[in-house]
């Protein structure tokens, strides 16, 4: 019971966009894909989708294929930064269209989602601004009877009221029937109490994959003098770091040598998921990814 | 037929009755309504006749243009049934399905106004009707029973529109796959050479080509159902129907292999 992402290749025009892809995406679960721009995010995530075709590769849900697949495509909802409702149609209209394709669509939650975001559903959808586009698409991923929903940046245009009351829902919603998320975007502290598991896509390729507690066990910030920092991150996986002052902060990700002595000087604790990130993705530094 | 195909089709069947609605809308507005207004305030309501208007809107013809043209709108439904978890094969069967219900819907309301308006407005007899119409060439190759030769147009009509709806799919799908660039390119290649190829197709009936055509035009003759010993209204209908059949089969199948092919432009 999963989806399966196995040996993805995306190019276009000769220009490698995902290198060689390997995912599980389990049921019940959220995640967080994070990349820098143009990492090959809402393109990993349209292939998934079957929006676009993988230069090679497979992608299948629970062992059924998800290229021309009504039963599979079905199964999964994408929420894309790219409008692809009708300009001119009313969003009741819309929400009756999801309903007549996709089956049991909570209209009353889609309803009620409608009032707190105050938007109007005898609107046009050509005439709502960038965030009430996406408030709208939003309140379609979180009322649609889909297993897995992915969102490409869902929080794009919207205020910071409105991103609060969408992580509430989101909640609530996955509380009340858990479901799985895939949640792609770049404000990453907003979402790092949210999501169990991370895929990092840097470069096109998936560079980290794991759970959330774990990947941040394994990253440390080694703060202290210059001198006696340098000398206890000697061999360490140094993925970035900082200087102020004579005051150094080197960022490692991997394990710490339990036999190393920590100097009194020097003071080591776990990055956030932004900090980690961050100097994962910042190629200015060397880092090495294990 | 699968839930999802069910529902695809009767979308696009209800959208489609709903465009045509307007259409048929629109066509009684610029050829009714905007000539009893130009004639009202231009004084010369006497020279304007209600019922003769209203007879002469050729239903038929328009239905023609809207199939062709709204079964060529390919990416605004793709997009949408993408988004909803349709497949790209089930949204090609429901197209097809439109189009079929859609053909022999547009056929019936065309017959209706033709027999039922236009035919009693000109004071003709609906044999008389037959004589005048596209089919006339055929009119008569199914004997003097009106019944038989009415149902013999009707199915002719149908083909012709399942035709142009095929037609309009297999361009529409190849049209949604090219970038804007190169669609503008076709858009202003194809009318200079098609104005190109109708200059040389007017000089080569003119005499004026040392190309000899005879084998071209005699098939273009067995395609029409021409037959040499027999009048117009005599051909035969069953060549010109089953070219039809074939070119609606080889047109749906290039519509399918290029709708297999769709995506989403980034």
């Amino acid at each position: 019971m999963s989806i399966q992402i196995q040996a993805v290749n995306q190019s276009f025009h000769g220009q490698t966009i995902l290198d060689n892809i390997n995912l599980t995406i389990e049921p019940q679960k959220i995640y967080g894909l994070l990349g820098r721009n143009g990492a090959g995010k809402s393109t990993l995530l349209n292939i998934i989708s079957n929006r676009i075709f993988a230069t090679s590769g497979t992608v299948t849900l629970d062992e059924d294929s998800l290229v021309d697949n009504d039963h599979t495509l079905g199964r999964l909802y994408l929420m894309s930064e790219v409008n692809l409702y009708n300009e001119r149609t009313k969003l009741t209209k819309l929400l009756d269209v999801t309903t007549r394709f996709y089956g049991d669509f909570d209209r009353d939650y889609a309803t009620q989602l409608a009032a707190k975001f105050e938007l109007d559903l005898n609107a046009r959808f050509g005439k709502l601004s960038t965030g009430y586009r996406t408030i709208f698409k939003l309140i379609v991923a979180l009322c649609v009877p889909a297993d897995y929903i992915f969102l490409d940046e869902p929080v794009l245009g919207l205020d910071a009221n409105h991103r609060e009351l969408f992580y509430q829902e989101l909640i609530e919603t996955y509380s009340e029937r858990p479901r799985t998320f895939v949640i792609s975007t770049h404000l990453i502290e907003e979402i790092a109490n949210l999501i169990e598991h991370v895929f990092v896509l840097d470069q096109h390729q998936i560079t980290v994959n794991g759970s959330v507690p774990d990947i941040l066990d394994r990253s440390y910030a080694i703060t202290g003098p210059d001198a006696d920092v340098r000398q206890y991150t000697t061999g360490l996986n140094i993925i970035g770091q900082d200087q102020l002052g004579g005051i150094t902060a080197h960022y490692v990700y991997g394990a710490l040598e339990d036999d190393r002595p920590i100097p009194d000087t020097v003071k080591i604790e776990h990055l956030d998921l932004q900090k980690l990130f961050v100097n994962l993705t910042n190629h200015q530094e060397v880092a090495h990814v294990n | 037929m699968s839930t999802k195909l069910r529902a695809v089709t009767r979308y696009l069947i209800k959208e489609q009755f709903q465009l045509l609605g307007w259409t048929y809308l629109c066509l009684f507005a610029a050829f009714v309504i905007l000539p009893f207004l130009m004639a009202l305030f231009t004084g010369n309501l006497k020279g304007f006749s209600f019922i003769s208007t209203v007879s002469d809107l050729g239903l038929g013809v328009v239905f023609g243009f809207f199939i062709f043209m709204t079964m060529s709108l390919t990416y605004e439904h793709f997009k949408l049934l993408i988004q909803n978890g349709i497949s790209r094969k089930t949204f090609w069967q429901a197209r097809i399905l439109t189009l079929l219900v859609m053909s022999v819907a547009g056929e019936f309301i065309a017959a209706l106004y033709n027999y039922g308006v236009t035919a009693p407005v000109h004071h003709h007899s609906a044999s008389q009707f037959l004589d005048a119409s596209t089919y006339s060439l055929y009119a008569h190759y199914f004997g003097s029973n009106l019944a038989i030769n009415l149902g013999a147009s009707f199915i002719f009509s149908c083909l012709f529109f399942i035709g142009l709806g095929t037609t309009g799919m297999a361009l529409g799908s190849i049209f949604s796959l090219l970038t804007k660039f190169v669609r503008r390119i076709v858009i202003i290649t194809i009318p200079i050479l098609g104005f190109f190829f109708l200059v040389f197709v007017t000089s080569t009936a003119a005499g004026n080509s040392h190309y000899n055509f005879e084998g071209l035009a005699n098939f273009v003759k067995f395609l029409l159902g021409y037959q040499a010993n027999g009048a117009a209204g005599n051909f035969n209908p069953w060549p010109p129907m089953l070219t039809m059949v074939i070119g609606s089969i080889i047109m749906a199948g290039i519509a399918y292999a290029f709708n297999r092919k769709l995506r989403i432009k980034q």
